[in-house]
């Protein structure tokens, strides 16, 4: 048996038994809906809202939360974390205060990004942003700070000065990991993503995003569609663990052997 | 007497460990003049790579001073561009990238810049690998390329830290052969470390040992006025090894280095 197959096998094997346990009776449409009625009702959202909006809706409101919220993240805190890791200075001033922050769980920010924001694409923009930031400003502060010192050295042997150094030599070499930071955030964003739009107290009428609709789902007792909801989120989140995977990947091709 | 291209001043370099001071250069005096080619030899982590840092600039001496042309040196630059041991290439660019590397701060149109980098790479023997990157090249090719680097940025004086001490025996041999090359094609003011004998002798124009720390000068041989094969440069290494001249310069460095080694085994 080939390696690549195994993924297949263990798919299948998953809704294998997903299904013979649902057909079984044991348990209750309700609290566990048959594979093939989940795959019928987000085929169906397609074309027939759920929730007023469409499959398709719901994914796109998500995506869209999610990129600005990534944009405003990845915007500050590779920057800061850049700024943290070169000079010491500015890390002794930001570093306590985002060593006591970082702990603190995005979803525990809910109650203050409602009052600060409302309820809204602002509110749930900030919960997300906050599961992004943390690690892309930890791996970008370590990238930068813990750049081979013989690199530096040869740099500056070569007619290379303060900011050039950090241009030519410390931003090349921590890109990799950077980016490996950006992607962990992406992956804690998205999970945030889904905790904030379910507590934005969506309704039927109108509330869009992934997060929501398992909510309204939730409320309506329809259980295939909280499956369905679940699964488009982990194959959209895996999607793009996939693409990032790649990018770190192909930034960081000069660090095999 | 020609004025000195680099000149070591009454230095001396304490590092600080915890409370204890230990000193790794004392009172180091020493001049290197235009187009020669010295060689520090002595047992391994006797403080000779601290003096070649001291001139490159990287780190500065706890009292006394490194002159470069009569000025003091304080910071690095490519007036002194430094080979290091382990090759330092920006593993992220080409061969053709890291060898342009210094040239960006240089005030040289783009046209002058392709040509140096290309001239550095015909020297080097790199051509058909200008869009190789360092990890796809084998440990004598990345140290060509750092040599490359190097000379590009045409450096008053070349310091090299032990240099082929990261190489395998064969490519080692051949590297030696081909830097004496060099130093003809383009001549330079070297400044080499090592701390193998044979290297000393058969690349130096003045040998100097170096004592165990904290360094200091044991004994300097001149080997242009010994009379000790003049075309040597001409040769190849395995001839210049085995000519009788060279065994007996080998036998009287190799016991200055030797008497330095068991000292300190005495001392412990």
């Amino acid at each position: 048996m080939k390696v690549k197959y195994a993924s297949f096998i263990s798919i299948g094997g998953f809704i294998l038994l997903w299904w013979l346990i649902s057909a079984s009776g044991m348990i209750s449409p309700r609290f566990l809906p048959s594979p093939g009625s989940v795959i019928i009702s987000l085929y169906g959202m397609i074309w027939e809202p759920f929730a007023s909006v469409t499959l398709q809706g719901h994914i796109w409101a998500s995506i869209q939360r999610f990129f600005v919220a990534f944009v405003v993240a990845t915007g500050i805190a590779i920057p800061l974390g850049a700024w943290m890791g070169w000079n010491e200075k500015v890390n002794a001033v930001v570093d306590p205060v985002f060593e006591v922050l970082r702990f603190i769980p995005p979803i525990a920010w809910v109650p203050f990004a409602i009052l600060w924001f409302r309820l809204g694409l602002k509110s749930e923009c900030f919960i997300i942003a906050i599961g992004i930031f943390v690690p892309s400003l930890v791996n970008s502060r370590a990238g930068i700070r813990f750049v081979d010192p013989v690199l530096i050295q040869a740099a500056k042997t070569l007619g290379a000065k303060g900011r050039d150094i950090l241009w030519h030599v410390s931003i090349p070499w921590s890109l990799p990991i950077i980016v490996g930071g950006v992607r962990i955030g992406m992956g804690l964003g998205w999970m945030c993503l889904v905790a904030a739009e379910m507590i934005s107290r969506p309704t039927l009428k109108g509330s869009a995003g992934l997060g929501a609709m398992i909510e309204v789902a939730r409320v309506t007792l329809a259980s295939q569609y909280i499956i369905g909801g679940m699964l488009v989120i982990g194959v959209l989140g895996f999607a793009m663990d996939i693409g990032a995977n790649y990018f770190e990947k192909k930034l960081g091709r000069w660090r095999e052997a | 007497m020609p004025e000195p291209k680099i000149q070591f001043e009454n230095v001396s370099k304490n590092y600080t460990r915890g409370n204890m001071v230990v000193p790794a250069v004392a009172e180091f005096n020493l001049s290197i003049y235009e187009n020669e080619f010295v060689v520090f030899v002595g047992p391994s982590g006797c403080g000779k790579s601290t003096l070649l840092h001291m001139a490159a600039g990287l780190i500065s001496p706890s009292s006394g001073t490194v002159l470069l042309d009569g000025r003091a040196i304080t910071e690095p630059g490519p007036d002194r561009a430094v080979v290091f041991q382990q090759f330092a290439l920006f593993p992220w660019k080409t061969v053709y990238e890291n060898i342009k590397f210094g040239l960006r701060f240089k005030t040289l149109d783009e046209i002058e810049k392709r040509n140096t980098v290309e001239k550095h790479i015909a020297m080097m023997g790199l051509n058909g690998f200008e869009n190789s990157y360092p990890h796809e090249l084998s440990g004598g090719m990345k140290q060509r390329v750092a040599i490359a680097r190097a000379y590009a940025v045409h450096p008053a004086v070349l310091l090299l830290d032990e240099p082929f001490a990261a190489l395998d025996a064969q490519t080692r041999t051949i590297m030696q052969e081909e830097l004496v090359v060099f130093g003809e094609e383009e001549r330079h003011t070297v400044l080499f470390i090592t701390h193998s004998v044979e290297e000393a002798i058969f690349l130096g124009d003045r040998v100097v040992v170096i004592t165990r720390r904290p360094a200091r000068i044991k004994e300097v041989i001149d080997l242009k006025d010994s009379g000790f094969m003049p075309d040597r440069r001409e040769r190849s290494l395995d001839e210049v090894l085995s000519s009788e001249q060279f065994a007996s310069l080998r036998t009287k460095v190799w016991g200055l280095v030797r008497s330095e080694i068991s000292n300190e085994r005495g001392n412990r």
